[in-house]
């Protein structure tokens, strides 16, 4: 019953908001165009941030180093591949070309060895919660 | 025993010799019990090929007697006993007085407070990814379509068991004592009338009645004198080198000379050490589908040199192309202990010898309710000697091949397998070198006729024929000599272990297990409340999920659900700390993504380009050879 009582709330809030209009559909769909822009250039910038913390982390050798840089071509490549879905820009080919070979070199085992060693799969410390 | 034939009064003692103690989990309700008072508590049932439910023998005239002297019944009939009736369960609820259903209404009390004290441990599903916790939900909704023990027959079990143990409490075990290949094997068949795993500790199934076996294998010397080797305990459907321990093993607890059995609360299954184990239903992927997987992770280790640390330790999610459903087994060992030195000692057992009794041999039904559960889980086993279809029982017709034991000659007779084995291999040896030495010798005479008839023009064919010859001969002289060669390796090392066990040495006491089914570590057990949490309603917030993006996200499907499952794969990896094993795997997939988007979009500049750099590269390689 009271379930059927939620349901039943939510079934009037959603009519009331079909038949009011409100918020804009037009507004709406500014407001998303807005936030897909502003997404997709934090990502950019996010990536950017990590690949430069990656960066520094393979200058001076510190292990956890290797996590920023990952991280920074997962944004890279997901963005990337998100926006050829969406608008299909030029630049987001020679950012996918150039993530596929820091992609390879990250997970090739000289790299893993150094960054990782002896590690077994369970015993990851990146991140966890 | 006397002269290998059955003598009772010796086999019981041996039995109660070497009588197991189990330890039981608090919560635990049923206990090892004798059959006898069961049967005569049950109705014996048929289920027709039709679907027709017909009572053969009503409750309280059926005895062990009787139960194995039942007619046939056609092709396609399950016979199976009823402890529990539906009218049981309408009495537990009915309002009225009396003392059976003051009796009822107690054990219901005990039941629930027996539950109380039982505590459930942590991290079944956390312990486990999606497809597992998803697997397992779709088990458990499974349970309301298909064939199942209902909901409240744990209670009326408990009931109906309280009226048989009211009187007095029964601790029985059935014992069997056997020779097979040298060694002498003491069964001991323990009943439980009910198995509530799954309605009182989060297990996979229900089911009425519930037989588990502990089994000990003794070698005798040519005095007589017996001596314990090995153990084996079952658990679910385990079979196999992994299910034994040796006597000596630091693993096998022991009270005096009582191996100590760690019980699964409701499911029964036996273990070595006290402590919660994962017990994992594995399901196995398509076969096409497991192939691809397998062929692409060979690509990217070996011909990409991709990392491949993970592949020395296999995931806990089962083995690559599998994923498991997770159960606990809850064998804390913390409850009621019975046999020597534990809170309850043994009755007498009751010897199944031989002849074997007709309850065992002649009832080749169910010993309890049947379902009809596809699955057969909430089916009721059968009997010792049978499966549920009614085919023999491995672990009864050949216990040393359940437990792995068919190839381990007994201690009494393993130096003589040794030299009599050496004895056939230096026999074999022998011809080998005589077969070496006549075609050794037919060799060297072709090989002179092929020089001889080399460059000669008159002799026609003979030259092709004797050279085809000579080159299958040499062939197979060179297999000879090789299986003579492996030949002179073994009886070397036959020689080197005989001369071990001469000297009184054994082999390490677990080098037989390849996979020891361990209780779960203290790091499993201590997963955090949320990782808790999040695991418990990760499913179920991922369908919620799926179902807003379809109704409100559908213009940006896609890119929306991709987003939230990388969003729960994220957290999930954040709990488990294996957030570098996720990114990695996330990162193979776009990379692999972008390059087919890449290949559609440029595939011939593509190609050009990696003609270009080939053709670049081989005049550098060429050129600094040059300049060496």
């Amino acid at each position: 019953m009271v379930f059927e009582a939620v349901g039943l709330a939510s079934l009037a809030a959603y009519h009331v908001y079909l038949r009011a209009g409100w918020p804009r559909m037009e507004l709406v769909a500014e407001l998303r165009r807005s936030f897909e822009t502003l997404a997709a250039g934090g990502a950019f910038v996010a990536a950017a941030i990590l690949a430069a913390v990656g960066a520094m982390g393979f200058l001076f050798m510190r292990r956890r180093g290797w996590l920023p840089a990952a991280l920074a071509q997962t944004l890279g490549l997901g963005t990337c591949v998100a926006l050829y879905a969406d608008l299909e820009p030029v630049f987001v080919y020679p950012v996918m070309g150039y993530c596929i070979v820091m992609v390879l070199y990250l997970n090739s085992r000289d790299v893993r060895t150094v960054f990782h060693p002896g590690r077994e799969p369970g015993d990851d410390t990146g991140g966890g919660a | 025993m006397k002269d290998g034939r059955l003598d009772p009064e010796s086999d019981v003692a041996l039995l109660r010799r070497f009588e197991p103690v189990m330890r039981f989990t608090k919560g635990e309700r049923f206990y090892p019990l004798d059959v006898e008072p069961y049967v005569r508590a049950c109705g014996l049932w048929v289920h027709r090929a039709g679907g027709q439910e017909e009572a053969v023998v009503p409750r309280g005239k059926l005895t062990l007697e009787n139960l194995g002297r039942q007619p046939e019944d056609g092709p396609g009939a399950v016979h199976y006993l009823r402890f529990t009736e539906p009218r049981d369960i309408r009495e537990l609820y009915s309002r009225g007085s009396g003392s059976s259903l003051k009796r009822g209404r107690r054990v219901i009390e005990d039941l629930r407070s027996a539950r109380k004290n039982f505590r459930v441990g942590r991290g079944r599903l956390a312990r486990v990814g999606y497809v597992s916790r998803f697997a397992d939900a779709l088990y458990s909704v499974a349970l309301l379509a298909r064939g199942r023990v209902p909901g409240e027959s744990a209670y009326a079990a408990s009931v109906a068991y309280g009226r048989i143990t009211s009187e007095r409490d029964h601790y029985n075990y059935h014992g069997r004592v056997l020779r097979q290949d040298g060694w002498l094997v003491l069964q001991y068949w323990l009943f439980y009338p009910f198995n509530d795993w799954r309605s009182g500790f989060f297990g996979a199934n229900d089911h009425e009645a519930d037989w588990e076996k502990v089994m000990v294998f003794l070698s005798q010397s040519e005095g007589g004198e017996v001596r314990p080797e090995w153990t084996a305990y079952a658990a679910h459907e385990y079979t196999g080198d992994n299910l034994r321990r040796r006597w000596d093993d630091p693993e096998l607890e022991k009270v005096g000379e009582h191996p100590v059995v760690h019980v699964a609360a409701g499911s029964h299954a036996s273990f070595y050490s006290p402590g919660e184990y994962l017990t994992e239903l594995e399901l196995n992927f398509p076969a096409p589908i497991a192939r691809t997987a397998d062929r692409m992770r060979r690509f990217w280790r070996r011909t990409l040199r991709q990392y491949a640390g993970e592949a020395a330790a296999p995931d806990r999610d089962g083995a690559p192309g599998s994923f498991v459903i997770p159960f606990v087994d809850y064998a804390r060992g913390d409850g009621l202990s019975v046999g020597p030195g534990g809170d309850r000692e043994w009755d007498p057992p009751r010897l199944i010898g031989d002849p074997v009794p007709d309850w065992v041999s002649g009832y080749r039904g169910l010993w309890g309710l049947y379902t009809r559960d596809p699955f057969k889980g909430e089916d009721a086993p059968a009997g010792p000697m049978y499966d549920r279809g009614g085919g023999p029982d491995r672990a009864w017709y050949d216990p040393v091949g359940w437990a792995g034991l068919d190839k381990v000659p007994a201690p009494t007779e393993e130096l003589g397998v040794v030299l009599g084995r050496r004895a056939e291999v230096a026999a074999r040896r022998a011809r080998l070198r005589a077969e070496i030495e006549e075609k050794g010798r037919e060799l060297r005479g072709l090989g002179v006729e092929v020089a001889a008839l080399q460059g000669r023009s008159d002799v026609g064919g003979a030259y092709e024929v004797r050279k085809s010859r000579l080159g299958a001969l040499a062939v197979e002289v060179n297999r000879v000599r090789e299986r003579e060669a492996a030949d002179a390796t073994v009886l070397e090392t036959l020689d080197v272990y005989a001369g071990r066990l001469r000297a009184g040495e054994r082999e390490p006491a677990r080098a037989h297990i390849s996979r020891a089914h361990t209780p779960a570590s203290d790091v499993e057990l201590h997963t955090s409340r949320v990782a808790e949490v999040w695991a418990a309603v990760s499913v179920s917030l991922a369908l919620i999920c799926l179902v807003a993006i379809i109704v409100f996200e559908r213009e940006h499907l896609m890119v929306a659900l991709v987003a939230s499952i990388a969003v729960f794969a994220f957290v999930e990896a954040g709990f488990k700390g294996r957030l570098t094993r996720l990114v990695s795997s996330v990162n193979v997939g776009l990379a692999v993504v972008a390059a087919l988007i890449l290949a559609y979009e440029f595939f011939w500049q593509m190609v050009i380009l990696g003609v270009l750099t080939l053709g670049l590269y081989v005049l550098w390689d060429n050129l600094r050879e040059l300049r060496r």
